[in-house]
């Protein structure tokens, strides 16, 4: 972790939305909002959705739609989309929905962009997915919140209502360097995907600092690194919800697309599909989380933040049950963010020039 | 204005096919008044903004009324879709939607409506599944097929260049994929909106619309705040076509209209000056602000510009208790109206929630045609 912090682990949360065996999409979101409203009780940095497709055991599909739901039922956390995945939409219906929601909760919202599918290729075409150059579709969205086409642009006219004049934070997420050079070139806030693609998470995060360009939204660079946690009671709990996470993940892969099962509905069970590919693929993947007791739990995420440099690790947890789920995040906030130390503003606002930023 | 009404009304009441009706409050009756019930009204709000009012500011006050109108009983609370007008703060509907159903907690909230062809279909599924997955029975999906904007607008939106609304019925027959049940063999699903049957209803100011939504079998709201010249005949149409789903067995009319109702036909008129001011300035191509009443538009406005103004504002109903009576009665009775969507736009607040109050008691005393509740 940085100096600059003080030395406190900043952390905060990535939500999939998982759907539990047993259970109704309806619950899977109302289990969010008790998270999110954990999660600001607790000391949490931010709160994002995700943005999937066509995972029956993943319900954050509208990003927009789930931070108005969440955003109505807290009051100060930061709550954002992690991320939108900017080529399925047009650039101005982005504007649209993100200027509302920062008109509704001024100061509160991150707009998080990727550039992934976030599902596979066939959704994509449902999603009637552009192959319009990313760099130039986050022109075109900047434009529209800040009102800055060129002269004569086409789009000078259109005015976004809401959007022009209510920006969130914007964000530049990716599991590459290419977003992060992005990111640091143009002077955003950058946010690494190490949930799915840890191995790249250090030489992102330096290719951000090295490219890193001061903006008016943006001083210093701040960066984020996620990772995959799950903590429980003992390292022995953890491990057996993380093995159950696991063989769901591979057979919802491998063919029969559902729900999360439980551990016990895993081991007494009937073995499920298994296809090789998909299980080394979920292994590297599921290799890099951070998975045990509250003692373990703080050990990794230390060292993550140290390795990485970054300044803010945000957990995804994607595993059954919904109590046992905010159980992991309560414990994680029990171990590494005790709330009487520090004020959350008392080391000023991590470069944003913004102070409503929360930093 | 409402002269020019009677005179087309006649008309269409000479026509056989209207069948004769129960808005004899008299006391005589017939068997319809043994399964009729009171005519249901639903809200409609394009979120007006003040001239220098903030969209949130708008949108807090919509919030307000739509708490206001629960208490009051009206069915649903719709908000339209508009794209870069300055002074309509309704763009991200679904994201409206979800706002206004987390402050509310029994009125329907839906879409009057979602402009199919600006957007994919499986989004708007992925939306409104959320919002149903989140409020199961309270989420309304009503469509169009306007750009809901210019030109320059619809391109930014991605809206295909060549498209003018004809592929509308095959967006919808590809929505209403990822909304029912999973058929064999389909790939893609919805998560959420899959099997969540948010009911949907055709929204149109047009014939095409009308007969679209008769051939479904779905419910048909028809925009009489857009195009009064086509209400009758759109209504007629479709029931003359409806054929008879599993979503709906009879056919199911709303029709959206503009109304004030006031204290006296004079201040109803007086208030009628907010939505007249900003159609006059639409017209001219300037911002649609809500401004506050005047006494009178003569210094506002040309001849021509009445005539236009006066032309599509004319199926308003806009007077006293007794005035708007009569004219709701006289909508219901011409279009057998099940359900009428009240459009009220004012630049007071209290004025907007003093309207739909007054309107909510005359609902009470007016008998629907059909007197069958749709579920949906």
């Amino acid at each position: 972790m940085r100096d600059d912090v003080g030395g406190r682990l900043r952390l905060s949360i990535l939500d999939h939305t998982p759907v539990s065996s047993g259970s109704t999409l309806g619950d899977a979101f109302w289990h969010s909002t008790k998270l999110a409203q954990l999660a600001e009780e607790v000391g949490y940095e931010r709160y994002w959705v995700a943005e999937h497709h066509n995972m029956p055991w993943l319900a954050s599909s509208s990003p927009a739609v789930l931070v108005a739901h969440v955003a109505a039922r807290t009051t100060s956390l930061r709550v954002g989309s992690g991320g939108i995945m900017l080529p399925n939409y047009a650039p101005l219906a982005v504007v649209e929905q993100f200027g509302m929601l920062e008109e509704l909760h001024p100061g509160r919202i991150d707009l998080g962009l990727g550039r992934s599918s976030g599902g596979d290729q066939v959704a994509s075409h449902a999603l009637r997915r552009t192959d319009q150059e990313y760099a130039q579709m986050l022109a075109e969205l900047l434009a529209f919140f800040r009102g800055e086409f060129p002269e004569g642009h086409p789009y000078g006219r259109v005015t976004a209502v809401p959007g022009h004049g209510t920006m969130p934070n914007i964000w530049l997420l990716g599991s590459g360097t290419y977003s992060a050079e992005l990111a640091g070139t143009i002077g955003l806030p950058f946010g690494h995907g190490g949930h799915f693609a840890a191995a790249n998470n250090i030489a992102a995060v330096e290719a951000y600092r090295q490219s890193f360009r001061p903006s008016p939204a943006l001083s210093k660079p701040y960066a984020i690194v996620s990772v995959g946690v799950i903590c429980a009671e003992t390292d022995e709990i953890a491990e057996r919800h993380h093995r159950a996470a696991y063989v769901s993940t591979v057979r919802n892969l491998s063919g029969t697309r559902g729900p999360l099962l439980s551990a016990h509905e895993i081991e007494a069970g009937p073995p499920g599909p298994w296809s090789a590919a998909q299980e080394q693929f979920v292994t590297e993947v599921f290799s890099s989380h951070i998975v045990g007791s509250q003692s373990t739990v703080k050990a990794g995420l230390e060292a993550l933040a140290q390795r990485t440099g970054a300044d803010e690790i945000m957990i995804a947890t994607i595993m059954h049950g919904y109590s046992d789920r905010l159980r992991s995040y309560e414990l994680i906030a029990e171990a590494c963010l005790p709330r009487n130390s520090i004020g959350i503003n008392s080391q000023g606002t991590g470069g944003f020039t913004d102070a409503r930023n929360g930093f | 204005m409402n002269h020019r009404l009677d005179t087309r009304v006649t008309a269409d009441a000479g026509a056989e096919t209207v069948a004769p009706h129960n808005l004899d409050l008299t006391g005589k009756t017939t068997a319809l008044q043994a399964t009729a019930q009171s005519l249901a009204v639903s809200v409609l709000d394009l979120v007006a903004t003040r001239a220098g009012e903030a969209a949130g500011s708008a949108i807090a006050r919509s919030v307000e009324l739509a708490r206001q109108v629960e208490q009051l009983g009206y069915k649903r609370y719709w908000v339209a879709e508009h794209h870069a007008i300055q002074g309509l703060a309704c763009s991200a509907t679904p994201v409206l939607i979800g706002h206004i159903a987390a402050a509310t907690k029994t009125i329907r909230v839906g879409s009057g409506g979602v402009m199919l062809p600006n957007h994919a279909p499986l989004v708007v599924a992925e939306q409104f599944g959320t919002l149903e997955a989140i409020y199961p029975g309270r989420i309304d999906l009503g469509l169009g097929r306007a750009p809901g904007g210019d030109f320059q607008t619809m391109r930014a939106l991605r809206r295909g260049l060549a498209q003018d609304g004809d592929d509308f019925p095959s967006l919808i027959e590809e929505l209403r994929t990822y909304l029912g049940p999973e058929r064999p063999g389909q790939v893609v699903k919805a998560v959420p909106g899959q099997n969540s049957n948010v009911p949907i209803t055709v929204l149109g100011s047009s014939v095409f619309s009308a007969q679209l939504a008769a051939t479904l079998g779905l419910p048909f709201a028809f925009a009489a705040h857009l195009a009064p010249d086509n209400v009758n005949s759109a209504a007629q149409l479709y029931r003359q076509r409806f054929r008879p789903s599993h979503k709906l067995r009879k056919p199911y009319l709303l029709v959206a209209v503009q109304v004030i109702a006031a204290e006296t036909d004079e201040a109803a008129r007086r208030l009628f000056t907010t939505p007249q001011q900003r159609l006059l300035r639409a017209i001219r191509g300037e911002s649609a602000e809500l401004l506050p009443p005047v006494e009178s538009m003569d210094p506002l406005w040309h001849d021509e510009e009445r005539a236009a103004v006066e032309n599509r504002m004319r199926a308003a109903i806009v007077g006293s208790e007794a005035t708007v009576q009569a004219g709701l009665e006289r909508l219901a009775s011409n279009t057998r109206a099940d359900e009428v969507i009240v459009l009220t736009e004012t630049y007071e607040h209290r004025d907007r929630t003093d309207s739909y109050r007054r309107v909510a008691r005359i609902a009470a005393e007016i008998l629907a045609s059909t007197g069958e509740a749709y579920a949906g």
